[in-house]
């Protein structure tokens, strides 16, 4: 006896996620999935990022790591309310972990969340979060070959973070090659150049934005 | 890369299925898998090999084929719609582009063995 099923096997994978998504969204908060190399800035991007966004918006982090808590730490630094995740030897966040963060971030009223996946440019790629948007953070010392490299991450990211910029002299880094490499895995995706300096801006306004529009769009769908 | 989580989700999900069905044994399984999915159907194989002492209802001969599916393209701007490897038209170069096939992981079937009436 033969038996069709045609069961998608990455939905099933994805379930968790799905849920994710349907917690943050009955609470109106908007979260963004961070990837990138051990080392490519991630946990800076967020240093930087933080305390800008902190005026506006209710702001925590989720922070995944194989272990420790040095991130969290650096977080809580700052103020800001922060989970360490520590995922034991697994190299990406899935949906369930992910999910015990939320709930003890639960009684804070978040409006907007950052979880800040596991270093790694292949696996996080495949797990689904409940994330509504994808940061890819690659830094110029990386070399700008790991976008074309890793083609299943920077094509299911919805921005690219470039950091480490005021390297760009020390490296083989070329911004507009791997800007038209970023392109060519889908187009209409902001790039930012990011340094300990200068850049930040450029993606506090994209989150901001982001996270208005999706706001807006769900009064409107509220209304109707 | 994860394609031995993949496969025990694969089996369990048969293993569920059979059941419902009632039946003993299953003989073959198909999965359909996108160039563009990252599992590889080398490490799908392997995956199945090792998993297998697990699951009693495999038959020993039991098969897993895998279908690939190559990554298809359609282009917004000049309507092309076929092969590509890169999210840019081969044809006009636009990046206005969507991915149409490639990145599935699918479970098609399986044939299985029916429990024989009154028995087990």
């Amino acid at each position: 006896m033969h038996v069709d099923m045609h069961q998608d096997v990455w939905a099933l994978n994805n379930k968790e996620g799905d849920s994710n998504r349907e917690w943050l969204d009955s609470r109106g908060i908007w979260a963004v999935n961070i990837m990138g190399s051990p080392g490519a800035g991630k946990t800076t991007v967020l240093e930087q990022l933080l305390p800008i966004l902190h005026r506006d918006f209710r702001v925590g982090v989720i922070e995944g790591d194989v272990a420790t808590s040095k991130d969290a730490q650096r977080i809580s630094a700052l103020g800001i309310p922060v989970i360490q995740l520590e995922t034991q030897g697994v190299c990406h966040l899935d949906g369930r972990m992910v999910r015990s963060g939320l709930e003890a971030l639960e009684s804070l009223r978040l409006e907007l969340l950052f979880i800040e996946n596991v270093g790694n440019l292949v696996c996080p790629a495949d797990f689904f979060l409940g994330e509504h948007a994808r940061l890819a953070v690659l830094s110029t010392v990386e070399g700008g070959d790991k976008i074309v490299k890793y083609p299943t991450l920077f094509r299911r990211v919805s921005a690219l973070a470039v950091t480490k910029t005021d390297l760009l002299p020390f490296t083989d880094f070329d911004m507009e090659s791997a800007a038209s490499d970023f392109a060519g895995f889908g187009s209409g995706r902001p790039v930012f150049a990011v340094s300990k300096s200068d850049g930040i801006a450029g993606v506090a306004a994209w989150v901001r934005t982001m996270s208005r529009n999706r706001a807006r769009a769900d009064m409107a769908d509220e209304q109707r | 890369m994860h394609e031995a989580g993949l496969m025990a989700s694969v089996l369990e999900i048969i293993d569920e299925s059979r059941r419902g069905n009632n039946l003993r044994r299953v003989s073959a399984i198909t999965l359909q898998v996108g160039e563009l999915n990252g599992a590889l159907p080398d490490a799908l194989q392997f995956a199945f090999d090792a998993l297998r002492p697990e699951h009693p209802w495999l038959d020993p001969a039991c098969v897993l084929e895998i279908e690939a599916v190559e990554a298809r393209l359609q282009c917004l701007d000049c309507r092309y719609q076929g092969p590509g490897d890169s999210m840019i038209c081969p044809v006009c170069q636009s990046g206005l582009t969507r991915l149409v096939q490639g990145e599935e992981f699918e479970i098609l079937g399986y044939d299985g063995e029916p429990d024989e009436a009154g028995g087990y």
